[in-house]
């Protein structure tokens, strides 16, 4: 079972690195947004892997787990709207279009 | 150590799935491709003892989460933005 624990901590730390390579290098949205939601898999990978005992896993983590999918999908959601807002607002969904707001 | 076996090709899946959703430069590919990806989570889920989240999962991330962003997509008239 330790193997197990092992390899699948190893798989959610690679998985944290794609979606922050995701965010940083992806200039569409929607690809940031896709890279939002594989560091939140990639969590909740890593609560079920450390919940792990010798009849299933822990029910506490397991609700947990439940709650945190949720609220990734209600943040999807609003992070679409935000989207689509901007889309309708400046025509384009290119990040670094929006970059020069600051200037 | 057949079991191991299977982890490490469940786990293999879920990278390639996670890079292609990644990298693809078709937007329709991207989404689809984190679908699958949700759903070999989901599995993976299942395999580890917690089937309430394997359902969760597959009933979110792999259903309502791929349609939103499909909607979101169609909406947005340019499809290959990159």
């Amino acid at each position: 079972m330790n193997d197990v624990l092992s390899i699948y901590l190893t798989t959610s730390i690679l998985l944290i690195i794609l979606g922050f390579y995701c965010i940083s290098s992806k200039r569409n949205m929607i690809k940031t947004i896709i890279g939002i939601e594989i560091i939140t898999s990639a969590v909740n990978l890593n609560f079920i892997t450390l919940g792990i005992s010798k009849n299933g896993v822990d029910y506490f983590a397991q609700s947990i787990v439940i709650i945190s999918i949720s609220i990734a999908a209600c943040i999807a959601a609003i992070a679409l709207s935000l989207i689509l807002n901007a889309y309708r607002h400046y025509g384009s969904i290119d990040l670094r279009k929006l970059r020069r707001l600051r200037w | 150590m057949n079991d191991i076996i299977l982890h490490l090709v469940l786990i293999f899946f879920l990278l390639l799935f996670a890079l292609l959703s990644i990298e693809s430069k078709d937007l329709t590919k991207a989404i689809l491709s984190f679908s699958i990806f949700s759903i070999f989570l989901a599995i993976i889920f299942y395999i580890l003892g917690a089937p309430y989240v394997a359902v969760f999962q597959l009933a979110i991330y792999a259903g309502a989460v791929t349609v939103l962003f499909l909607a979101a997509m169609h909406t947005i008239k340019r499809r290959r933005i990159e």
